[in-house]
């Protein structure tokens, strides 16, 4: 059997054209790792994601986004592979959170250096036969569905204003960390950071531009055999540098694609027919009931946010 | 019964310049201009200042972000007039403004805000991300009317941070005024420097429009030995 299970997927951060002619390194970084979970063979391998974006102004924006993503993945493989998907729950992710920051804290006092230089957004899902896991702290976004649609699972944070979010070293960090556990399959995953909202967000609906992901998922399902291959991850970051993106963003951009979709051998051009097919099962719709999504305003809410939100690293005033 | 209001049902009421959001999805960086244009403003300083807003558009328009980013709107006080609604830095059409009366800055600032205030409920209305505003009052006079409620708001916009206001005092502006209006140290306009001024304003909305979380916004000290401003 294939490790990979079912899964076929892609994943690459790909410096911003903005980073490139100020010659500064990319400070986006994702990973992804399978892990077999031996008390339950038959449901194939968990699938781990992770993608970070360092703050520009942190000192070790790029090397704290890497860590981030490792330290995410090793608590994604430490505690849900030990914990039934059924018993999968959101108070594991302030567990995880605060792993991650100790972690980090540890790493800044090796290296001499301050917990904020650190300073990253962190995105992470982990999805297994019939349960996904997924959480978010500050902006970029974790999009679900299949090729009949595609959902945020949560909307991304942003502060009062365009250059401003929230990073895992944040002091009041927990506060703002989301999670949500879904008890269904999961046919096909995006994660994605800031530099590709434009092009992957409908702001105005709040929903995933589904232009952007179907024919990347169509292109996705097509590659055999299943797992991850380096020629696939080329032909991604070539995409993501590629003069239709960089025309729309000029920020560091990082895409991870993720799908077990079977797409019959030979009948690529079924993705079409596939479309027009219900799905097997709906994908709800983003919890009316979560706080990040359910607001009236699309705006946060200026007063109570401002007060917290000396957005950066530095702790210094962005205008 | 009611009778209903025609006015409201025909399509000439409604307001179709939001298509340009459609047209145009980028963050907006809104930046007000308070412009002084009372009758002491006459000859060179107007004519200076003129040049100096045909400078800034040249300016935004180098930088094809800018351009889509940025976005201007003008009041001018002597009397006070929006001579200018917010436009995006590619369709804004420096004005030629002219000295006239008296110098109604409380007024002016109000009306500035208000600009503010409703254009930018027409961002979150159509999901368009925007920068900290700026509000940027030039004068080179005294309040002829009460600037005591503007200097609140002014206070009230600084402290929730629902804006970054800067004012500039031309030669025979009452700086003292100015600073219990404005929170930051107002600056004073070395001679007619106008088109410097307006470069590093340019210059300025060029870094915010571009500015990503947590970077830093680097600004330009205006009051730097060959800058266009002293403390």
């Amino acid at each position: 059997m294939n490790p990979a299970g079912d899964w076929r997927y892609v994943y690459a951060s790909v410096r911003g054209v903005a980073h490139a002619s100020a010659a500064i390194e990319c400070q986006d970084a994702c990973a992804a790792r399978l892990v077999s979970v031996l008390s339950m063979p038959e449901s194939g391998p968990l699938l781990l994601l992770a993608a970070a974006d360092g703050a520009g102004s942190a000192a070790r924006a790029r090397e704290g986004a890497e860590r981030a993503c490792q330290l995410l993945l090793d608590e994604l493989a430490t505690r849900l592979v030990s914990t039934p998907p059924n018993d999968w729950n959101p108070t594991l992710a302030g567990t995880l959170l605060e792993n991650i920051r100790t972690a980090l804290a540890q790493d800044a006092s090796t290296a001499e250096a301050s917990f904020r230089d650190y300073a990253c957004t962190l995105l992470g899902a982990a999805v297994a036969a019939d349960h996904g896991f997924f959480l978010q702290i500050g902006d970029g976004a974790i999009i679900i569905g299949n090729d009949a649609g595609y959902q945020p699972v949560f909307w991304p944070q942003t502060g009062q204003y365009a250059n401003e979010t929230r990073f895992v070293t944040d002091p009041d960090a927990g506060d703002y960390l989301q999670c949500r556990v879904l008890a269904e399959p999961i046919a096909e995953i995006a994660l994605l950071t800031d530099g590709l909202q434009p092009l992957a967000l409908h702001y105005q609906l709040r929903q995933a531009h589904v232009p952007f992901f179907r024919p990347l998922f169509q292109q996705l399902r097509a590659i055999s055999p299943a797992g991850c291959s380096e020629s696939s991850i080329a032909a991604l970051e070539s995409f993501l540098d590629s003069p239709a993106v960089n025309q729309r963003t000029h920020d560091d951009k990082t895409l991870m694609l993720a799908t077990r979709l079977d797409l019959p051998a030979g009948l690529e051009a079924s993705a079409q027919a596939n479309a027009s097919e219900p799905p097997s099962r709906p994908i709800p719709p983003v919890s009316e009931a979560d706080p990040a999504v359910s607001e009236a305003d699309p705006a946060v809410p200026e007063t109570p946010l401002s007060e917290r939100l000396p957005r950066d690293a530095n702790g210094a005033e962005v205008l | 019964m009611n009778t209903p209001d025609l006015s409201k049902q025909t399509p000439f009421g409604l307001d179709f310049s939001v298509a340009e959001f459609a047209d145009n999805p980028e963050p907006r960086c809104p930046c007000v201009l308070l412009l002084d244009n009372s009758w002491s403003m006459n000859g060179q300083p107007i004519a200076e200042l003129n040049d100096g807003l045909a400078t800034f558009r040249e300016e935004l328009l180098a930088d094809s972000l800018a351009a889509k980013r940025v976005e201007i709107a003008i009041v001018s006080f002597g009397p006070v007039q929006v001579v200018s609604p917010f436009q995006t830095a590619e369709h804004f059409l420096p004005p030629q403004l002219s000295a006239q009366k008296d110098t109604p800055m409380g007024l002016a600032i109000l009306q500035g805000l208000e600009l503010l205030n409703q254009r930018k409920a027409l961002y979150r209305e159509h999901g368009i991300p925007f920068f900290r505003p700026w509000v940027f009052l030039i004068t080179d006079g005294t309040p002829t009317d009460d600037w005591k409620a503007a200097a609140n708001e002014v206070r009230k916009g600084e402290e929730s941070r629902a804006f970054a206001f800067f004012a500039v005092g031309v030669e025979g502006a009452n700086l003292d005024i100015l600073q219990q209006i404005s929170m930051r140290q107002p600056l004073q306009l070395r001679g007619l420097r106008f088109r410097e001024l307006f470069q590093w304003l340019s210059n300025s909305m060029r870094s915010v429009s571009r500015s990503v979380p947590g970077t830093e916004v680097p600004l330009i000290n205006p009051t730097n030995p060959d800058g266009w401003a002293s403390v």
